[in-house]
């Protein structure tokens, strides 16, 4: 019962859509980061 | 509905406390437990309505269009805004749910009844005397208070009293579970929400600890006692476990939401073990995180900024997103077990027309949009494009207000009428309530992000800087009032209900009067 | 078998053994979206062209406002701007409310500009560009930008400072090449000695008496003509400010209590002024004096 299936697979569809989005998100952020001036 | 564990007498009862049956979840309730954790909800309540009038007022002047407000009537409204929404507000419910823990919540009675009206006490008279000194002008230093900008001494009394009153409602809490324990009232590991509740506690004892030694200073040098104050010194002490506490009220937030699935669903996690690791989680990563404050400080060092900031902030993110499955999750699963079929079909299964569902939902999804927004600011260079512009109160106000409020708002809507017996007042008025709120947030969230993208500074009371504003400031702040305007009469909403349920709520012991269930 | 447990009560024994396959999963993904954030984040620190600054010091307060005023004499032109040749480091001071000097920087070239803080904690934030840093009063931060593109960048500060912080804002221009070589030229030609015709944002630090005396710490100033800022440092139990008047200026800063610093800024024509405090009874009380200038 554990092992093959998942017991709740409409939360984790939802939860790992959302990381995917987050992720694609933060990584834009660098994109808006890279056109300002050189600083450092 | 739970099984009521009988009570043994181990010990001798020193006094005999009034108690009653809870007729919707069977706790035994006892009357100073009872009257403790609602007195300190009340005065959380209250705490709201003050600091969402400011919200409001402020929220609305900051639209170019609007401007009512003058500098000084705006700053010490913020200053206000920031004590009662951000540290009142959070705490005083967190001392209502830390009471509830460990004593209702275990069929117990609370350590000390005097000890925990001692805590109200001083967390009352503290927070009186810190709010009159901002509404008389003399402590315009935001709640952060960062020297040399320097506030009347009663600020910073009235602080450190409402500090200390919060300290000695942690050690009732502790000592509240340890009696427990001994006098045989509990067997077993703790119910998840004392277990969630203890590890809020533990972050705030360690956390409030570090803001005293932060504000100590701080008051001798407002009473001329001590020359210069390094602001950099200030902000490491304030700070450095500052984002600690604001742990205790994810925390709080979390276990939040588990009460609300308890007792709208009668679900719960959908793992026993998986939420206490990630409420562990939660201590060992929050505790040393540092310097999301100071990422673009002249002070630390990248390495320590990295691993401090940056990389605990990641790391950070994995308990919140553990939760997020196992509530979500333990919904489900219960909704599967009664024959919902598909992926979503549970969702169907839910009352969206349910308090427990709208504040839930809204919740879990402001405080995923803010979840992301904190994780793109605390990553070092990104900071760069964020510090100290709009994008900090568009993050914030995702986490505490969208996440937490909503959250204890929709806990409220549950724990006090099984607090007073009294079934809630207005019906789907909460609901309405509970949509309309996570409505202004998001609008005004949305407002307040592109704001910050365009470099809007916060904490400022106009960005017209003599006429000469930048394109798309007017619109985005301007966006920012709308959801602001919405948000405001939808948080006093919650507050007309929770008053008027104390004052009017209909007298019943129907349990599904007093729960109502949040599934079809 | 397995029931959901309900947070209410205690749990039933035995569930510390169950750790279901989605649970399982989901740790693994979201493990894996922490370590590739932070191989991602590392690897720009590294590579990347915009990192926070790392150039910090610990400065003197007064040492490195009198570094800002030499600095900004040297390159100063007619326009009141500094224009700061390619290869020279820049000094900025924030303070309540405003920023001193006004850069005029060279496109596409590399500067560290040096800002620190004359009173309380200020953000420096180049609006348009989004880049926002931290300034603390005894703490320098060296920030190395390049700009480019030719343009006018407003400033302003993000982190609250007091009643004025809604005013506190300049401008940093912007130039090609040849402008800034055009320039340096007439400031050549102009000569760069104090008393040159060029304006100066000449910023000057006076002090009320610590014991309550009603006097200020000087009775006589001088400056340049351009620009003047007079900031009067209140270390007395009473309320004082700073004013200027004469020749038709009447300028009055803020007026501040224990610890603070009162400002008041002025464009000044060579002449005689006077500065005092007025706060009603304090220049007839003796908080006054003269200013030449020149």
């Amino acid at each position: 019962m554990e092992g093959r299936t998942f017991e709740t697979p409409g939360s984790f569809v939802i939860m790992a859509i959302y990381l995917g989005v987050f992720g694609v998100m933060w990584l834009l952020s660098f994109v808006y980061l890279a056109a300002r001036w050189a600083i450092s | 509905m739970a099984v009521v564990e009988p009570i043994p007498q181990v010990l001798p009862l020193t006094k005999e406390e009034a108690s009653r049956t809870c007729p919707a979840t069977g706790l035994r309730v006892y009357a100073g437990a009872q009257a403790l954790t609602l007195a300190n909800a009340v005065a959380a309540v209250l705490a709201l309505a003050l600091g969402g009038l400011f919200g409001g007022l402020i929220g609305l002047s900051r639209s170019p269009a609007l401007e009512f407000l003058g500098p000084s009537t705006y700053y010490a409204s913020l200053t206000a805004h920031g004590v009662a929404a951000l540290v009142l507000w959070p705490v005083f419910f967190e001392v209502a749910a830390m009471v509830f823990a460990s004593s209702i919540l275990l069929n117990a009675r609370v350590y000390s009844v005097a000890l925990g009206w001692t805590s109200f006490a001083l967390m009352v008279v503290g927070a009186l005397i810190t709010f009159v000194s901002i509404m008389s002008g003399e402590a315009t230093v935001m709640f952060t208070a960062y020297p040399p900008l320097v506030a009347t001494p009663w600020f910073y009394v009235g602080y450190l009293l409402f500090a200390v009153g919060a300290l000695v409602a942690i050690v009732n809490f502790c000592m509240s579970i340890v009696r427990a324990r001994v006098e045989g009232v509990i067997t077993g590991s703790l119910p998840v929400i004392t277990y969630g509740v203890a590890c809020a506690a533990i972050l705030a004892l360690l956390s409030i600890l570090s803001g005293l030694v932060a504000l100590v200073p701080a008051l001798l040098y407002s009473l001329g006692w001590i020359e210069g104050l390094d602001p950099i010194v200030y902000r490491g002490w304030f700070w450095g476990l500052g984002h600690t506490l604001q742990y205790v009220n994810v925390v709080a937030m979390v276990v939040a939401w588990y009460g609300i699935i308890a007792l709208a669903y009668g679900a719960g996690p959908v793992n026993q073990k998986f939420t206490r690791i990630a409420f562990i989680l939660y201590l060992v990563i929050a505790l040393p995180v540092l310097g999301h404050h100071f990422l673009v400080d002249p002070s630390l060092g990248t390495g320590v900024k990295f691993v401090g900031g940056t990389f605990m902030g990641f790391a950070l993110g994995v308990p919140s997103l553990m939760h997020g499955l196992a509530v979500m999750g333990g919904v489900e699963y219960g909704l599967r077990r009664a024959g919902s079929t598909g992926l979503f079909g549970w969702l169907k299964r839910l009352d969206w027309t349910s308090y427990g569902t709208a504040a839930l939902a809204g919740s879990l999804v402001i405080f995923a949009i803010g979840g992301w927004s904190g994780t793109v600011e605390t990553t070092l260079p990104l900071n760069l494009v964020n510090h100290n512009t709009m994008g900090v109160p568009a993050h914030l106000h995702s986490t505490v207000v969208g996440g937490m409020t909503v959250a204890f708002m929709g806990f409220a809507y549950y724990l006090v009428p099984i607090l007073t017996g009294r079934r809630l007042w207005g019906g789907k008025l909460a609901t309405v309530q509970a949509y309309a709120y996570t409505l202004g947030l998001l609008v005004m969230i949305t407002g307040q992000t592109w704001a910050g993208i365009l470099g809007v500074p916060r904490r400022t009371q106009s960005v017209s800087y003599g006429g000469d504003v930048s394109t798309g400031w007017e619109a985005s702040m301007n966006l920012n009032a709308v959801g602001a305007a919405i948000a405001a009469p939808a948080g006093a909403l919650f507050v007309v209900i929770m008053v008027m349920t104390l004052v009017a709520g209909k007298k019943t012991s129907v349990p599904e009067e007093l729960v109502p269930s949040g599934t079809r | 078998m397995a029931t959901s447990e309900s947070p209410i009560a205690s749990p039933p024994p035995g569930w510390a053994k169950r750790f279901p396959r989605d649970e399982k999963v989901f740790v693994v993904l979201i493990l894996a979206s922490v370590a590739a954030m932070t191989a991602f984040s590392i690897g720009w620190l590294i590579w990347g062209s915009q990192n926070v600054p790392t150039k910090a010091e610990i400065v003197d307060q007064k040492q490195f406002a009198a570094t800002v005023n030499e600095f900004a004499k040297r390159y100063a032109a007619e326009d009141g701007k500094v224009w700061v040749p390619p290869g020279t480091d820049a000094y900025m001071l924030a303070y309540r409310y405003g920023w001193t000097p006004e850069l005029v920087l060279q496109e596409d070239e590399r500067y560290t500009i040096w800002i620190s803080s004359a009173d309380v904690l200020h953000g420096f934030s180049i609006v348009s560009q989004n880049l926002n840093l931290q300034i603390a009063p005894k703490h320098g931060f060296g920030a190395t930008i390049t700009p480019d593109a030719p343009g006018r960048y407003r400033i302003v500060c993000n982190e609250y400072c007091g009643l004025g912080h809604q005013t506190m804002t300049t401008f940093l221009t912007v130039v090609t090449a040849e402008e800034m070589a055009a320039t340096r030229a007439t400031i050549a030609a102009g000569g760069t000695d104090e008393t040159g015709g060029g304006a100066t944002s000449g910023a000057i630090e006076i002090s009320a008496d610590p014991d309550n005396a009603l006097a200020f710490d000087v009775s006589e100033l001088s400056s340049a003509a351009g620009t003047v800022t007079i900031s009067m440092a209140n270390p007395s139990s009473l309320p004082h400010n700073i004013a200027i008047k004469g020749n038709g200026v009447d300028v009055k800063g803020d007026v501040v209590g224990t610890g603070e610093t009162s400002t008041v800024t002025a464009d000044l024509a060579p002449g005689t002024y006077t500065f005092y405090c007025s706060v009603p009874g304090h220049e007839q009380g003796g908080m006054t004096g003269t200013l030449t200038i020149r």
